[in-house]
């Protein structure tokens, strides 16, 4: 998880997400569509959106100037859906 | 409710780290965590493992085995069994220790620990090329991938350190066959050997690089919660548990294994000892230090791996190019042997000292040797082994084994016996058959059990 390429691969992808939507929840939607092939459930829409609170919240002080928080917070998030199982793994 | 499933429901629902939660369940030795310490089928000589394992094939008859009938052959321009010609050792040897064992000076410090060794004399395997053989010895099967003993012991004995791996191989370079030589194949993935390389990164990104750890903390939570529910949707499946366990495992090992890389707190002489200047980090003496502080973190194996694949122990063109990597690992390897002694380690950690084959007393070229996996020696120190025993022997020109014959199986059976495993009980359903390490084979030698 630490590898310099899935940082640069996260990263990208929530630029990606982030110029092509402007809602959390349309991203949210997009990342889901794009990673996993699905739409994510209400409880995931939800668990996610805190996550990205708490991401954003967990930079204060960190010395990352504030305008970048959004974009390493989704970045952030990106990099759990890219190391989890149900992208890695095929059923 | 038991405390297991209150601590788990105390923390399961926060976004406090699972491993937090996984620590504190370790000392209850969970049933569901598959590196939770296990007992053996009874009670072992040896708790844990170093595996030292020279790449190449080391010549027997120039180091543990001594055949001065060879230098004589040679000398006189005899010739044995059907006109063959004998290639003498560079290296002489003499009785060594109050044992009186022979060895030569091809390894001069470890020879001073003579009197701590069970040098097997009577080695043999079944295959006599490096690919082949360096898999038999390490899985038993020359053919067919299999779990690697390392994967064997963590699977049967779990380990002490919930914040390391079970199994950890220190190999700056890739052995043949890379890392198939520590894989656990169809054993669950946690069983795997961890490698660790040498210089400042020894496990590349393990470090952290979210941009702040509270971060790296919501994303392992949210990560474990991801995958448990997909878990749940995917019962009985071992590569999802192994790849939950391996972000548990690498959290922990953030944190533990810089201290355990740590050698600032070892004194001058103890450096001294395995040959190292401070601030060293690389080598095999900075091998065999590291060896020691993971013992004492309660690491089950580890193994060290002596150079990789080339530039290796296979003297084809000259057997004098076993002299320089002799001595860059016989300093560091009586070291390892001192200094577990004097912390009271060696009595019950089992020290194995082999290769994939030997070197044949006949000569390759002018003054070369070729693969010999017919006879060939390693070597056990402490773990409830006899001391100052050369177990075995060879005929007088290390052709073949005259007595007491010891197959890879035996040497691997033995191992598990120490550490209290009937091998032929210590098995693993795979592909609608119990497998275990030994195959259909392997004799434990009692002969050289202290016990």
């Amino acid at each position: 998880m630490n590898d310099p390429f899935f940082y640069t691969q996260a990263d990208t992808l929530a630029v990606r997400i982030g110029m092509q939507y402007n809602s959390d929840l349309d991203r949210l939607r997009h990342a889901y569509r794009l990673v996993y092939g699905r739409i994510p459930k209400a409880d995931e829409i939800r668990e996610a959106q805190q996550f990205l609170a708490s991401a954003r919240k967990s930079l204060q002080g960190t010395g990352v100037p504030d305008y970048q928080w959004n974009r390493q917070a989704w970045a952030s998030l990106m990099r759990v859906l890219l190391a989890s199982n149900e992208f890695v793994s095929i059923d | 409710m038991t405390r297991r499933q209150n601590i788990r429901s105390l923390f399961l629902g926060s976004s406090l780290f699972p491993a937090l939660v996984s620590e504190l369940l370790a000392k209850d030795a969970a049933p569901d965590n598959p590196l939770a310490p296990k007992a053996p089928h009874f009670p072992g000589t040896a708790k844990r493992v170093i595996f030292i394992y020279l790449s190449g094939g080391m010549s027997h008859v120039d180091s543990f085995d001594p055949k001065p009938k060879l230098a004589e052959y040679q000398r006189e321009g005899k010739t044995g069994d059907n006109g063959r010609k004998y290639l003498g050792s560079p290296w002489v040897s003499k009785p060594r220790g109050q044992s009186g064992l022979e060895i030569t000076e091809l390894f001069p410090n470890i020879a001073e620990c003579a009197d701590d060794l069970c040098i097997v004399r009577s080695m043999h395997g079944d295959n006599n090329d490096h690919f082949q053989a360096t898999l038999g010895i390490h899985t038993g099967s020359v053919t067919f991938k299999r779990p690697s003993l390392g994967s064997w012991v963590g699977y049967g004995l779990g380990t002490e350190n919930q914040n390391l791996p079970s199994y950890v191989v220190l190999a700056p370079d890739m052995p043949y066959c890379g890392s198939q030589v520590w894989s656990s194949d169809f054993l669950p993935g946690v069983y795997s050997g961890t490698r660790i390389t040498s210089g400042p990164e020894p496990i590349p990104d393990l470090n952290r690089r979210a941009p702040s750890a509270e971060m790296q903390k919501l994303e392992l939570s949210l990560l474990e919660r991801f995958n448990r529910k997909h878990a749940r949707q995917h019962p009985g499946d071992p590569l999802l548990e192994s790849r939950i366990k391996s972000y548990e495992t690498a959290f922990g090992m953030q944190m533990t294994m810089p201290q355990v890389l740590d050698l600032s707190k070892e004194s001058d002489a103890t450096l001294k000892l395995y040959g190292m200047a401070r601030g060293t980090t690389a080598g095999f003496g900075w091998q065999c230090i590291v060896a020691r502080r993971m013992m004492e973190q309660g690491v089950r194996f580890v193994e060290l791996i002596d150079v990789g694949s080339s530039k290796n122990w296979d003297a084809h063109g000259d057997i004098k190019t076993h002299e320089p990597l002799a001595r860059n690992i016989d300093k560091p390897i009586a070291g390892l042997l001192t200094d577990l002694k004097s912390r009271g380690l060696l009595k019950d950690t089992l020290v194995v000292f082999t290769t994939e084959f030997g070197r044949s007393p006949t000569p390759e070229g002018q003054t070369g040797r070729g693969h010999f996996n017919r006879a060939y020696s390693s070597w056990l120190a402490g773990g409830g082994v006899k001391g100052g025993l050369a177990y075995g022997k060879t005929d007088d020109f290390g052709m073949k084994v005259a007595e007491n014959d010891c197959h890879v199986h035996d040497f691997h059976a033995t191992i598990l016996h120490c550490l209290g495993f009937d091998h032929t009980k210590l098995t693993f359903r795979h592909g609608g058959r119990d497998y275990r390490l030994t195959d259909v084979a392997g004799n434990v030698i009692k002969d050289i059990l202290a016990t």
